[in-house]
């Protein structure tokens, strides 16, 4: 029967590859697509609440990213990197720090106030707030 | 000098363990381009296949020395300069809040929709911008620049104030000629909503051009300014010194994804100075078929030398001092005086079709068709076909 459950969690995570945002448990702000979008691309520096953001990433061709970047920052991989050359060579702002692992992002979002990342929702666990989820 | 200074700039940036985060990027634009017939010419490029005219290679290294203060310089070659490499950007950037960065040193200018990333051919879609109105002499600036970004409600918005001073390698009526733009003030706006774009950028400066053959031309020519009526005011409308120079600039963009649609048109004016009025506009259109995007361009440049020609109309071609060697002088200077005004006016105007394909994030190759027209003179004619790859890191 466990086995059942496990078979038909990971048929729908593949299925549906829910994006959960996350951010440390003392960050009560809440977070629309637009301004999660923002923090993501360089275009606001700051929570609503004012605190510095820190977006880390997941690692480019990673299923979870793909996902993130299409529904949330609607841009293709090409487009991302695009956007981003434009920003790195004006010194205007540096891609977020991708990581390699679901559990990277959760153990880094969850020791540091300022940070907001990304994961497959099915990894989410109380160390991290749950802002969004797409 | 300068060069030894980047140099240790730049390896003190490389070697400094007080930094905590150095980031190294680069790009490379390898284009390979030629005109389709024997006897035709453009943009640099000739009936032979060449790399040189727009190949360029650049590799930036950016260390942040603390949350507020980074340092950013990059080292580009171009294979119009054999490759030569030349720091073109060497800054220190202060972030004053989340909104307003203050950046000093050798910057861009942001004269353009695409100045930020013109070196970066992976960010457009085209092998170059149109040359109409991205061919200009100097896209960089030692100074200082403001910028500005903020948001509200669906709009993303900003502004750059920039000063400083340009100096630039030019041409005055085909020769080569060494360009100086001093007190440069500069002042753009852009705002973003969804998939509208617009941008717009005002400009000044006093603009300064120095060639010994052409600055003897005139000089002679102003020596008859005591007994030639026109000769002084020639002179002085001709000579390219301390001259008021303007630049405007708006563009428009709708980008929905599948397909996208953008403008840009400049204008530059050179007051009192052999520089006619130029205008330049290009529109420009593609779609995006998963890694494929199509596009075409169509591009006008116009130069109005009304006020040069004006300046000859004013002379008499003839003299008669009654001294036949200062006669002959004067017809001399006439007529080169009349060849020069004559030689400023342009209209030229091209259409180029293209396709970018993307290989995979960060490197895309694309083709390039340019049909070129030069409405004064159909000899220059061209059709050029460039070829290259666009790679970013």
């Amino acid at each position: 029967m466990k086995k059942w459950i496990l078979a038909a969690s990971l048929c729908c995570n593949m299925a549906f590859a829910d994006v959960a945002v996350v951010v440390h448990p003392s960050n009560g702000d809440s977070l629309d697509k637009v301004t999660i979008s923002r923090l993501f691309l360089n275009k606001a520096k700051a929570f609503p609440n004012g605190t510095r953001a820190e977006p880390v990433a997941l690692a480019e061709g990673n299923a979870v990213t793909d996902e993130f970047n299409g529904k949330v920052l609607n841009k293709t991989a090409s487009q991302l990197t695009a956007f981003w050359s434009k920003l790195v060579f004006t010194g205007k702002g540096q891609p977020p720090k991708s990581l390699g692992s679901d559990a990277e992002v959760l153990s880094t979002v969850a020791g540091n106030p300022s940070a907001i990342g990304y994961v497959d929702a099915g990894a989410v666990n109380d160390s991290v707030r749950v802002v969004a989820t797409f | 000098m300068k060069t030894k200074l980047a140099i240790f700039s730049m390896a003190s940036l490389l070697a400094a363990p007080a930094i905590a985060d150095v980031q190294i990027n680069g790009f490379a634009n390898l284009i390979a381009g030629m005109t389709l017939d024997d006897d035709e010419s453009v943009y640099d490029y000739n009936s032979d296949v060449s790399f040189d005219p727009a190949s360029v290679f650049g590799l930036q290294v950016r260390g942040e020395i603390s949350d507020k203060l980074s340092a950013t310089a990059q080292v580009v070659g171009r294979g119009r300069d054999d490759y030569d490499a030349d720091f073109e950007w060497a800054y220190m950037t202060y972030n004053l809040s989340n909104t307003t960065s203050i950046s000093a040193g050798r910057i861009r200018m942001p004269l353009f929709k695409y100045s930020a990333s013109l070196d970066v051919g992976y960010s457009y879609h085209w092998l170059t911008p149109p040359d109409a109105v991205y061919g200009i002499d100097f896209n960089n600036i030692d100074g200082v620049r403001v910028d500005y970004a903020n948001y509200a409600g669906d709009w993303e918005y900003g502004a750059q104030f920039t000063t400083g001073r340009a100096q630039a390698d030019t041409t005055i009526s085909g020769t080569p000629a060494a360009l100086t733009l001093d007190n440069v003030l500069a002042l753009s706006f852009e705002a973003t909503r969804d998939w509208f774009s617009a941008r717009t950028l005002i400009a000044t400066g006093k603009t300064s051009a120095a060639n010994p053959e052409f600055d003897a031309f005139v000089d002679g020519a102003g020596q008859f300014g005591a007994f030639v009526p026109g000769a002084s005011a020639l002179a002085t409308g001709l000579r390219v010194e301390e001259d008021t120079g303007t630049f405007f600039e708006v563009a428009v963009g709708v980008d929905k994804y599948d397909w996208f649609v953008g403008a840009e048109y400049t204008q530059t004016e050179v007051d009192g100075s052999v520089i006619a009025d130029n205008k330049a506009w290009y529109v420009t259109a593609g779609l995006r078929f998963g890694k494929f995007t199509p596009h075409i361009t169509y591009e006008v440049e116009e130069a109005d030398n009304g006020a040069q020609l004006g300046l000859v109309a004013a002379l008499p071609p003839t003299i008669s001092s009654g001294d036949a060697v200062t006669d002959a002088t004067w017809s001399g200077i006439y007529q080169a005086a009349s060849g020069i005004a004559a030689q400023q006016n342009l209209d030229v105007s091209a259409v180029t079709a293209g396709l970018r394909y993307d290989v995979e994030p960060g490197l895309a190759v694309k083709a390039d068709v340019t049909w070129y027209s030069d409405d004064l003179n159909d000899l220059n004619d061209a059709t050029l076909l460039k070829v290259g790859v666009n790679y970013t890191f």
